[in-house]
């Protein structure tokens, strides 16, 4: 899709020494599942790919280079530009130590779906509405509703707005149906005691790995409480009253502070389904607070202000 | 435990495997692999048509079964100390052969030497094998890189071989044997027997044809300080995916739990890719960083327990290939290996 | 004793300025009130992360209060007013995670509301006994 361009601009960027570090994506063994590339020379650029299978949010890395001198380049979608912003309100990472190469996104592909599409699925191109599948299977055309991740199928900020250079011609957010909202609806419709069967079957699934915190730009903290020997606020042992502690604690950690990139339901090796958590806080938060778009990093959270005349349900 | 060659062991076609599923899952002691969101899980089965014999590599391996994520290895109150029951017997059915080759490398680990673990050995004790010969491998599969194949079944009281529509069941053991014996089916001659089974030995597996391991433990000997490892651990998110989805991973930590006057001491999980795990009580860190962890984590399976048991630790069993989001897996750092080795 | 016999444990979360004065006024006016509290006090409402309410359930807490000095009159001038949006979220979110909303309140209870503060004591301990158990299971567990 953009390789070439991504290969150009990590080349300049480094031949120049305008960064001494460049972040993007490289082709896994699986060419459907790029993975993050640091590269350090203008050589390695060739090894850099940009697809619609770059899904990976490469923000976070960003906390790596922090105490490291040098400018970091770094590949952002729309939606990771969010969790670039998130990491600069939260003052984690200074903006003139990173250069955005910015790409208007066109939506990425979910591996999954593309191979129950095409098995053996190698390569997508985008054709207007389309998506042309090809690999050892042949070719085959699917519309974009099909193939692309839940995430972008109601994508509204597609090109990132801060972008220090943009790879392409900005894209227009997709109208926002909100379809999660339908999820969160379903579970909301439940009763108290089904919605706690629900979790308990959901959370019990739960390795543990921490995978949804580390990749989260939100859950930037220099230490956290669920690593804390003295006092354990988490107990590793993993019956229900700790998963269940877990995963309220995580949600309630990024509550009016998750950028909605889906990258914790994303990396979840058990498929827990971490965003009808998120969400939820994201809706209550945009309804109670009368905000909008509160996924959209400002220069105070939400619960880090009130007023006067916030809802009472206290007495 | 008589002497028989696997060859002389009774054989038989199974036309159709539910009766058998159904008998077993009525014992209560089955467990077997199950759809769940997002792949297949070995489960404890009540019903048999929950029983998913199609299915692809689960994602968490079944070393569960035997070295849970959490266990009480004893409880306290003021009336005394208490160690819970043995584990009961239970059939796993369904165990691939990756993961069954995983378990006699942690059979050393918790089997052998001054120090065993009787809660692990008791449920290896416990539980019957009935594995089941791979015709499915993964685009991640890479078995037969370890010398293994989608026909290794060594280990396993009684095999299941897909074949014909149905499954050639072969025992393997006594143990296989007897269960055997109440199963339907036709008897089969041990030449067609091993016939299939030699058909499944010679499979191949899409990754296996490219991952090769040939001097990689002795080419990382002198890696430890390599500038490669600060390259592949820059995009390490530093999660516990890969350790705890690894069929052959076996860190753990001891947790105390207390409360008032009880209290349980815990056998947990622990991961080498969490910076915790090297954090001493002065907080000094032994491993400080992402290329001291991921470092440790592939000499480990690469290096050093050849050096100690002369194996490999890792079956290629393809799950920190598939769930990996970052692609840091076994299979990248074994390539990345033998390309430092190529320009040297 | 039988779980269903069991006297619910509520653990009361009190700011110093207020509430905890408030609970103290119950206890030198002679009011009486259940025995079902344990108090555990706070600088401010605004203290009281919402990870300290769900560790008290996970040590078997049957119910969770929450008390802070009126909005307006915190003596941090504002901590309350971030409690309050805080657990305006805490509380749906208890909901929406299956546990019942019945068994976490906040209250806005001043130095001198010691009868508020006994009775909300009462109905909470009268609801909480209508509710049972948490988690009976838990409760087992951690039995004293």
């Amino acid at each position: 899709m953009r390789s070439e361009a991504v290969r150009a601009a990590a080349r300049r960027l480094l031949e120049e020494g305008k960064v001494v570090r460049f972040l993007g994506h490289a082709p896994g063994f699986d060419p459907t599942s790029p993975f993050p590339q640091l590269i350090t020379r203008a050589e390695e650029a060739e090894r850099l790919v940009l697809d619609h299978f770059c899904a990976p949010n490469l923000a976070k890395y960003l906390l790596d280079y922090e105490t490291q001198e040098g400018v970091t380049a770094v590949v952002l979608k729309g939606c990771d530009a969010l969790g670039l912003a998130r990491l600069l309100a939260d003052h984690r990472v200074a903006r003139d130590r990173v250069w955005v190469v910015g790409l208007p996104c066109p939506g990425m592909l979910d591996r999954d779906k593309a191979a129950a599409l095409l098995p053996g699925v190698q390569e997508a191109r985008a054709e207007g509405d389309e998506f042309v599948l090809t690999g050892a299977g042949g070719e085959r055309r699917v519309a974009a509703g099909q193939v692309l991740l839940d995430r972008c199928l109601v994508c509204a900020v597609p090109t990132p707005d801060d972008a220090d250079e943009l790879l392409g011609e900005p894209v227009p957010g997709r109208p926002v149906p909100r379809e999660e909202d339908a999820a969160v609806a379903a579970l909301e419709a439940m009763t108290s005691a089904e919605r706690k069967a629900y979790w308990t079957e959901q959370f019990s699934r739960c390795i543990r790995c921490m995978a949804c915190r580390n990749v989260c730009p939100a859950c930037n903290c220099r230490s956290c409480c669920f690593d804390s020997e003295e006092p354990r606020w988490l107990s590793r042992v993993t019956d229900g009253p700790a998963q269940e502690m877990f995963h309220f604690v995580r949600a309630l950690h990024v509550a009016g502070r998750c950028v909605d990139c889906h990258e914790c339901e994303r990396v979840c090796p058990m498929d827990i389904p971490l965003m009808k958590l998120n969400h939820k806080l994201l809706q209550d938060v945009e309804e109670l607070f009368e905000l909008e778009r509160a996924f959209v990093p400002r220069e105070v959270e939400p619960l880090g202000i009130y007023r006067p005349d916030d809802p009472e349900e206290f007495a | 435990m008589n002497a028989l060659a696997v060859e002389e062991r009774k054989a038989v076609r199974l036309a159709d495997i539910r009766p058998v599923l159904e008998r077993l899952a009525a014992g209560g002691k089955l467990v077997a692999p199950v759809a769940e969101a997002g792949g297949f899980a070995f489960r404890r089965v009540g019903q048999a048509e929950k029983v998913r014999l199609d299915f692809y590599n689960t994602a968490e391996s079944p070393k569960d079964l035997f070295f849970p994520q959490s266990e009480v290895l004893f409880s306290y109150d003021a009336a005394g100390i208490a160690v819970p029951e043995p584990a009961g017997e239970q059939v796993l059915l369904g165990i691939r052969p990756c993961d069954l080759a995983a378990l006699p490398l942690l059979d050393r680990v918790f089997g052998e030497g001054p120090f065993r673990d009787p809660g692990y050995l008791a449920r290896r004790e416990r539980t019957v094998l009935v594995a089941v010969a791979c015709d499915r491998p993964r685009a991640s599969c890479f078995c037969t890189s370890f010398g293994l194949s989608p026909g290794h079944v060594a280990g396993a009281d009684m095999v299941l071989y897909p074949d014909e529509g149905g499954y050639l069941v072969r025992a393997q053991t006594e143990a296989g044997e007897a269960l055997m014996a109440e199963w339907p089916g036709e008897a089969v001659a041990p030449g067609e027997a091993e016939a299939v089974a030699a058909r499944y030995r010679s499979m191949e597996t899409p990754l296996g044809r490219r991952i090769r391991l040939e001097g990689v433990a002795e080419a990382l000997d002198g890696m430890f300080d390599h500038p490669m490892w600060e390259q592949i651990a820059a995009r390490c998110l530093s999660c516990g995916i890969c350790t705890y989805t690894c069929p052959t991973c076996h860190c753990f930590q001891l947790t105390d739990e207390a409360k008032g006057e009880a209290g349980k001491r815990v056998r947990c999980w622990d991961s080498c890719m969490f910076p915790e795990f090297t954090r001493m009580a002065g907080g000094h860190n032994p491993r400080p960083d992402k290329k001291a962890r991921v470092r440790q984590r592939f000499m480990h399976k690469l290096n050093y327990f050849v050096r100690r048991w002369e194996e490999y630790l890792c079956v290629g069993c393809g799950r920190c290939v598939e769930s990996c989001p970052v692609g840091l897996d076994i299979a990248y750092v074994i390539e990345a290996v033998q390309g430092v080795t190529a320009r040297a | 004793m039988s779980v269903a016999e069991r006297e619910p444990k509520i653990v009361g979360f009190l700011c110093n300025w207020c509430s905890y004065a408030g609970a103290d006024l119950a206890g030198t006016s002679r009011t009486s009130y259940p025995t079902s509290v344990r108090v555990i006090r706070v600088p401010c409402s605004g203290r009281v992360n919402p990870q300290f309410v769900l560790r008290a359930f996970q040590l078997g807490a049957d119910g969770v209060l929450v008390a802070g000095c009126h909005p307006g009159d915190c003596h941090y001038s504002t901590g309350n007013y971030f409690t309050r949006r805080r657990f305006l979220l805490v509380k749906r979110f208890l909901d929406y995670l299956g546990i019942d909303q019945r068994r976490f309140r906040l209250r806005w209870i001043s130095a001198s509301e010691g009868p508020k503060f006994a009775e909300t004591i009462r109905e909470m301990t009268e609801e909480l006994r209508q509710l049972g158990p948490r988690d009976a299971a838990a409760v087992e567990a951690h039995a004293e």
